[in-house]
């Protein structure tokens, strides 16, 4: 990949790095490389790095900048044009030598009130569902949402669909659901849109773990379809 | 100290935790951390010692005597039935002494400090109460009726006898006004490009009503309807504080300290850091609007700001050996 990533602020105290337009495997690759050389020198007034599809936001501390980057006059603008200078020398780590983290799921009924209505409108049969949805290797692309919330893709396209047209107000925690391209695994209970399929007992995220929650971006994911 | 009444939402809350949001957790702390740490400052803590962030009214009950910082706009403190004059300030509050925050109009958060800082657990490196997720803070949720806290005592002062309040104090004006005019300075977001400019005129001359759809993720606004961009399908990605997004039915929200760490809205603009504690303590059904403000001219504004609090924070610090 020789994309020129495109750099920009976003305030004061973050910017954003985005390397292509639309969801690509090699263009996510670029992202979490970005991320991992970032981490593995961070530099005085670094906070913390946000890996998404497409882009990677970098958060700052501007004081600390400021305080040890001589003559860092805009201590964002600073960054970026030090990010300008180093991007052509990043390096390319590594992937898809990790196994895949298994994902235990418990299919329909009362634990995916949705699968019912996702092969109807998908013209698939329930079982057709659920093999799809377990017979894909997925990628982490993000963590978003909630706190250990995984954005996982790419979701087989026979089993694309929009978002239900009128969100729950509480989706049970450990649910596995649908929406687009993405699936995605709900760690806490909250309000969603996307459709429920089934339901994981894993604990996706624990604030008493380091790191707290049990994806990163980057990993990969399989889907196993456990009992009854 | 027992907590009798926590109001709409007391929390523990300090600077919060900008460290794991890779991970989906938000940054966190205190929704205006200019008051969080001047809170801190009056009783000589470091900023980030954990305050209770009160949301309008709140009382309480003091156990063992104890020092006390307050500072906000939330409301005015009260004292065993009389009024402290107004302006933050440092107190020593005797066992079997009755505190009470009465809420007021001009603003929404006020911040209570005790000597050493709240004694609460850290986690994940910050005592702050995340809601979303439901850990830190006090058994990670808001407080109780009943609820006891205690100063951590890690710095030691001697305890008086009775009753002590600050005759010095920190004017609430220092930093901003709560009243009008209620100007948000913003600088453009990174999807401003999305919006042609006639309706970019319309974010800065429509006056935009602050809605009671808000908490400390958020803010609802209310005004006339930008419109749906063109190119309003974007892939979500980081997403920082005072971002205001647009989602389709063209009324912008506002993301706050404890916002989500990723997004799908555009943003066709980004509060000032120097203004994001003033947003915080708008009041409901107050109006703000929005000006144009660039990031050289932001980036001075908040250094600006971040020394008149370090100025603030040595002065109070010779009131105190004093």
């Amino acid at each position: 990949m020789s994309t020129v990533p495109d750099i920009r602020p976003l305030s004061e105290k973050a910017l954003v790095i985005t390397f292509g337009p639309n969801i690509d495997p090699m263009v996510h690759a670029r992202v979490l490389d970005m991320a991992d050389w970032l981490r593995a020198q961070p530099f005085p007034g670094f906070l913390a790095v946000v890996p998404a599809y497409v882009s990677l936001t970098l958060h700052i501390d501007p004081l600390l900048i400021r305080a040890t980057w001589p003559g860092a006059g805009s201590p964002i603008r600073a960054v970026c044009s030090w990010l300008e200078n180093k991007w052509p020398n990043l390096p390319q780590y590594p992937r898809q030598t990790i196994d895949p983290v298994d994902i235990p799921v418990y299919y329909g009924a009362e634990n995916g009130p949705d699968l019912n209505a996702v092969a109807a409108q998908t013209g698939l049969t329930e079982n057709e569902v659920i093999r799809l949805h377990s017979e894909t290797i997925y990628t982490v692309y993000m963590i978003g949402f909630l706190p250990g919330f995984p954005y996982l893709g790419i979701l087989p396209p026979a089993l694309e669909l929009p978002r239900r047209a009128t969100p729950r107000v509480r989706v049970p925690a450990g649910s596995v659901a649908i929406a687009g391209q993405q699936t995605g695994i709900y760690p806490q209970a909250s309000p969603g849109g996307w459709h429920l399929i089934g339901r994981t007992d894993l604990q996706l995220f624990d604030p008493q773990r380091n790191p707290p929650a049990l994806l990163a971006p980057g990993d990969r994911v399989r889907f196993v379809p456990s009992g009854p | 100290m027992t907590i009798l009444n926590p109001g709409l939402c007391a929390t523990i809350q300090d600077l919060g935790r900008p460290y794991w949001l890779a991970y989906g957790v938000p940054s966190g702390g205190a929704a205006d951390t200019l008051s969080h740490r001047l809170a801190n400052y009056l009783i000589g803590n470091s900023a980030n010692a954990a305050t209770i962030e009160v949301t309008g009214g709140f009382s309480a009950q003091v156990e063992d005597g104890v020092w006390l910082g307050f500072a906000g706009f939330g409301g005015q403190l009260w004292i065993d039935g009389r009024a402290v004059p107004p302006g933050g300030r440092s107190l020593y509050l005797p066992a079997g002494a009755r505190l009470e925050i009465k809420p007021n109009v001009a603003g929404v958060f006020s911040y209570l400090s005790a000597l050493g800082g709240w004694d609460v657990p850290q986690v994940l490196g910050s005592a702050s109460n995340c809601l979303a997720a439901g850990f830190g803070g006090l058994e990670g949720r808001p407080l109780r009726v009943g609820d006891c806290l205690t100063a951590s005592q890690s710095i030691y002062k001697q305890a008086h006898d009775k009753l002590w309040i600050s005759p010095w104090f920190v004017r609430p004006e220092v930093f901003y006004t709560v009243g009008p005019p209620e100007t948000l300075r913003v600088m453009p977001g990174p999807e401003w490009d999305f919006w042609p400019p006639a309706e970019q005129k319309n974010l800065f001359q429509t006056d935009w009503l602050l809605t009671p759809r808000r908490d400390r993720m958020g803010m609802r606004l209310q005004g006339n309807a930008l419109s749906c961009p063109a190119d309003s399908t974007m892939l979500s990605t980081g997403v920082t504080v005072g971002a205001v997004q647009v989602p389709p039915d063209g009324q912008p929200l506002i993301l706050l300290a404890d916002a989500q760490t990723t997004g799908g809205y555009p943003r066709i603009a980004q509060v000032i850091a120097a203004d994001l504690p003033k947003i915080a303590q708008r009041p409901t059904a107050s109006v703000v609007r929005f000006e144009l403000c660039d990031l050289e001219e932001a980036e001075i504004l908040f250094f600006a700001q971040e020394r008149q609090l370090e100025h603030i924070r040595i002065a109070l610090g010779t009131a105190l050996a004093g």
